[in-house]
Parts: structure tokens; sequence; C-alpha cells
């Protein structure tokens, strides 16, 4: 899952960029208002934490153009103003979330975790295809009772194919949203090694895959399980 | 308990209603009193003299003789002992008893006309005066239902141009100072919770982040400790500059101060931030000025001047501070030739946390406190401050101390 950090205090939103990383999520960071728009036209993003006092555009603004443009993006403000007449505005702009300055970190990621369940079928806090288990919340996987160790993007992976299993993901629109701007320089061939030691974790075979297909030319899959 | 209740009631201040109609229905119970006694003893004067006149013979008007006396049948007129051979005794005191109990009837009807006349004018005193007195009442009763929240509620009198409409407008335009200090003082510690809740959200996030991390390097712990060192400088900073936005005139402590060396103690001071800036700062010292003001503040004052004239500027640039007597006033004047301030924003640069986004960009570390501050020092010695700046070619600004 990826996540634009639009927020003019740099060294919170490299606080937030680096603890969001170490949650498996991929994370970008915007310090301005034009900035952030930049971004969001060219890359895919899941999320956007934002802060409605910018320099450049008011935030409220800025939220109200995010939500025309990306339909599908949750947005959370993340914000010092903390009057109800700002969070009920913000959240009529079209937020998803609004939290205030100072929050707790874990509070945050909760409320991430709240959000990217907004879309799934089921809003069961843990993610469940098959035989896979994934628990956002403890960073946790299991293949039936065995608790599988996936390093960070292997998990980011997963949990992107889990959140969109039975559809078929190409590698482009997974890159978008398992790697944050300033990972990509790898590009194509890290995804194909990530995908392998996950594979190897999961005991899957490339051949005749149980878990994740791979369609040559278009993307992957993972398969609803029906075992 | 009757007594208490009673009790009760004259024990309690009277409202302006109950003395107006206290005092009106004493005024005219005492009125209707004198009157009626008046008319009474009149009565009877008139009353008795008509008796007497009748059956007595006695003199009616005063000059009954000398009006006779020049009547041609003088000497055959009755004197007054033979007047009282024609009239029986019976007959006088038949017409005295009635004389009296006519008296004793205008008497009790006088009584009963001055307790119904005390009544009625005091029903009527009490209509008249809650009429009168209502739009006070409504006065009263809004100025308790206005609160903090609800300043913006006005009082609206448009019948009536008397006292009490007078009263609701100084009302109404208390009110009005009221909520507009009240909205100041709500900006302004708005602004503060802002002010002092980014660098807190900062340190926060950046110590969670760690702690949370099991395996973060010594490097990570480094780097999370000089985030949080900057971010509590900028505390530091913001608390400072407010306690000394708080300072009154009172607290002044004033002196005479040569300008020379000050300014050349605040170049001195700004050395190391010019040289980063690769700008000239220029003092043009006039050795004899001198002005009565508290030294630390006005350098503070001054130095918040300088120090924007070289922070928004451009490498090479200069900032260039002159200082001369007009009239009563002296003045100093800074210029620079750096990036000036766009038009739409002069007007609330001694605002405080304005920042403008060229500011912010230019220096992110500033609180948007520093020519607030100054305004307030050179308003309290007596001053005024002026700026003058067109973008991209430089400002000016202009600090009015007065010389004594």
């Amino acid at each position: 899952m990826r996540i634009l950090i639009i927020e003019d205090e740099f060294d919170l939103a490299k606080a937030l960029a680096k603890g969001l990383k170490n949650n498996g999520y991929a994370a970008d960071i915007a310090l301005l208002g034009e900035e952030a728009l930049q971004k969001i036209e060219f890359n895919e993003y899941d999320l956007a934490v934002l802060d409605l006092n910018l320099p450049d555009i008011d935030g409220l603004e800025l939220c109200k153009t995010l939500r025309a443009w990306r339909p599908k993006l949750l947005i959370l403000i993340l914000t010092c103003r903390k009057r109800l007449k700002d969070k009920v505005m913000g959240l009529d702009m079209g937020a998803d979330d609004y939290l205030a300055k100072p929050f707790h970190f874990q509070e945050l990621l909760a409320r991430i975790r709240a959000l990217l369940r907004r879309d799934l079928p089921t809003k069961e806090p843990i993610l469940q295809v098959g035989d896979l288990k994934l628990d956002p919340s403890s960073r946790t996987v299991f293949k039936g009772n065995r608790r599988l160790e996936l390093r960070n993007k292997e998990f980011c992976i997963l949990e992107y194919l889990m959140r969109r299993a039975g559809e078929v993901i190409s590698q482009e629109e997974l890159l978008e949203h398992a790697w944050g701007e300033e990972e990509l320089d790898f590009f194509t061939a890290n995804l194909r090694v990530h995908i392998h030691s996950l594979r190897k974790e999961l005991n899957d075979d490339a051949q005749n895959p149980k878990y994740i297909e791979t369609l040559p030319g278009v993307g992957y899959r993972l398969k609803r399980g029906e075992n | 308990m009757k007594f208490s209740s009673l009790f009760k009631i004259f024990s309690q201040p009277p409202t302006l209603k109950g003395k107006l109609v206290a005092i009106s229905i004493i005024v005219l119970f005492l009125l209707n009193c004198f009157s009626l006694v008046f008319v009474n003893l009149a009565a009877t004067f008139f009353v008795t003299r008509y008796i007497n006149f009748s059956f007595l013979g006695e003199p009616f008007p005063e000059n009954f003789y000398t009006l006779s006396s020049t009547s041609a049948v003088e000497g055959s007129f009755p004197t007054p002992s033979a007047v009282i051979q024609f009239v029986t005794p019976s007959e006088i005191i038949e017409a005295r008893r009635l004389a009296q109990s006519t008296l004793q009837n205008l008497r009790v009807f006088s009584i009963g006309l001055l307790f119904f006349t005390t009544v009625l004018g005091g029903i009527g005193i009490y209509f008249l005066s809650r009429r009168t007195l209502r739009p006070l009442e409504e006065v009263s009763q809004t100025a308790k239902e206005i609160s903090a929240r609800s300043l913006e509620r006005r009082l609206s009198f448009p019948e009536s141009a008397d006292e009490v409409k007078a009263l609701a407008d100084a009302f109404n335009t208390m009110l009005e100072r009221l909520e507009k200090s009240f909205r100041d003082q709500e900006r302004f510690s708005s602004s503060v919770a802002h002010e002092l809740r980014t660098p807190l959200a900062t340190m926060r996030t950046n110590l969670e982040v760690v702690l949370q991390n099991k395996e973060a390097t010594a490097e990570e712990y480094q780097e999370m400790g000089k985030t949080i060192e900057k971010a509590l400088s900028r505390l530091e900073e913001i608390v400072e500059n407010l306690l000394l936005l708080s300072k009154g005139e009172k607290e002044l402590e004033r002196s005479w101060v040569f300008l020379a060396p000050l300014l050349e103690e605040i170049r001195h001071e700004l050395l190391p931030l010019s040289r980063e800036k690769d700008v000239r700062v220029l003092v043009e010292a006039e050795r004899n000025t001198q002005c009565f003001a508290d030294e630390a503040l006005l350098f503070r004052a001054l130095k918040n001047v300088i120090e924007n004239g070289i922070r928004y500027n451009r490498p090479g640039g200069y900032v260039r501070v002159t200082y001369f007597q007009e009239e009563e006033w002296v003045v100093v004047k800074v210029e620079d030739n750096g990036v000036g301030i766009p038009a739409d924003e002069q007007d609330s640069i001694f605002e405080i946390f304005s920042r403008g986004a060229q500011a912010r960009k230019l220096y992110k570390e500033g609180t948007g406190l520093g020519l607030a501050i100054t305004r307030l020092i050179v308003e309290l010695h007596g001053g005024k401050i002026e700026v003058q700046s067109s973008p991209n070619a430089g400002t000016a600004f202009k600090i009015f101390l007065p010389s004594i």
C-alpha cells in the first residue's frame, strides 16, 4: 500500500515516512501543495495523509481537488486545527478521516489500517485468502498454522495481492503500490526477485502455482483459494 | 410564617419599578390629602359662616355694615339681636345638625375619594411604569442570555428614541468591542496552539517511530535526538517570544541610549548570519543621536528588522541602516535590496504568526513573531513603525521613536 505524506514540516514528514516504511507501507513526502498535486498526477497512491496548513495551497482546497481528481484515494487529514468546525469542514470536503496533532503514531497506523479496510469486500481486520491469513496490525502472515517470515517488500506485495485477490495485477501496478519514489531504482527485476522469494516462502511452484500465478506479459494474480 | 414572608418581601432590595410606584403613590396620596383637607376646612368655614349669617345675623361679608350704612332705610335694618328673636332655637339646632351631617358626609366622601383615587392612581402608575420599564427588563434579559459564545447577539429597540434606546445603543457598542477582543483572543490562542503543536507533533512522532522499531540503530537514535533538539529549540524560542509579547508599558526600564553603539552591537551579533547569506549590513553612524528607551527591548526591536533584511535577501545584497532626528521623532530607517514583500501581505506582516508564502520558503524556521514584537516594543515606547516595499526591489522600514 502506498501512502503520500503532504506535510510542510520536514522533520515530521520524514519521521512519518520512516515509521510508515517500518510498518510495511511505501511512503512519499510532499512538502508543498503543488508538489503533492504533481506526485498524485504521476503516481498511484492508496492513501494521502494531509496537513491543512500548507505554505502554498489551503489544505481544504487541496482536499477538494484531490477528491475530485482521484475519487478512490483515501484522505486522512492530520492537522493542528482541533476545532469542531475544521473537523466537520474537512470531512465534508471529502476527507475520509481526521486526526489532530499532536497524535500517537500507533493511532495513526490503526486509522490507516481501518481506512484501507474500506475497499475490501469484508471488513474483517485480518485478510484471508484460502489458507493464507495476513494481519496488517501485527504484520504477521500465516499459511495454515505456520507463520511465514516475510521481509518488508514481500509482505507489501503479498498484502496488495491479497487485497485484490482474484484480480490480475500488472507489474506496473504492483510497483506503484508497493514501492515509494526513492526505492524505484532497481525496477522490474527487483519485483521478480521479490515474487520469487515470496513463492519460495509460500512453497509455491511457478509452473504449477497454488497461490501466485504469472500471466506472461500481463501481470500476476493471487488465486482465490479453494484449498 | 406570613409575617416572615412579608418581611422577606421588604427585606429584598426594591426594584426600580417598585420605587417608582411607591414614590408616585405617596406623592399622589399626600397631594390628595392636602387638597381634600383644604376642601373640608373651606367647606366647614363657609357652612358655619352661612348658618351664623342666616340664623343669627352675624355679619357675613366683612363690609356688610358699610354697605348697609349707605342704604336708604338706615336705622330700620334689624340688629342681630332682633334677628334672633325671629328664629326659634329648635330651628337653629336643626340647621346646625343638618350642616354637621352634610360636613360629615363630605368628610366620609373625601376619605373615600382619597382612597379611591390613590388605589386607582396606584394601579395606573403601576401599569404605566411597567410599560415604560419593559425595555429595561428586555435589556437585562438579553444581557443575561449573552455569554462568551453568543456575543454576536445585539439588542434592538427600533420603536423608541429615549434613554432606554441610548442605553441599548451603548450596550451594543460595548458588545461589539467585547466581541472583537474575544475574536482576537481566540485567534491568538488558536495560532499559539498551532505553533506549539507542530514541534510537539514532530517530537512525538520521531520518538514513537524510533521506539516502535525494535531494530533501530544507534544512528537512527542519533538522528532522532537531533530532530528533537531542533524542535525543542523552536518551542523555547516561541515561548520566549510569547512572554516578550505579553510585556506591558510599566515594565519598560528606560534610560538614555546612544544609537551608534547599540546598532554596532546588533551588527556584530548578526555578523555570522550576514556572512552566511553574503549580505552586507551598513550602519551610517551619527554619534550624538540618542533616545530615552529600554535598551534591551530596543536592541530586540531593531535586531528583528535588520535580521529580516538579511534573511529575505539575495547573496550580494545589502541592509542599510540610517538614523536622524525629524521633528519630535528619532527615525531609524532600515532599507534592503532584498526580495521585498508582496503587496497583499504588507498589511499583515506585523500580525502575530503571520508569515507569507515567500517568507516560509526562504526561512522555514521563522516563528512569525519578530515583526509583531518589534511593533509592540516600538508602540510601548510611544512610537510607530512604517513599511514600504516593492517585490524584487527591496523593503524599507521606518521606525519612529519619540526623541524625549
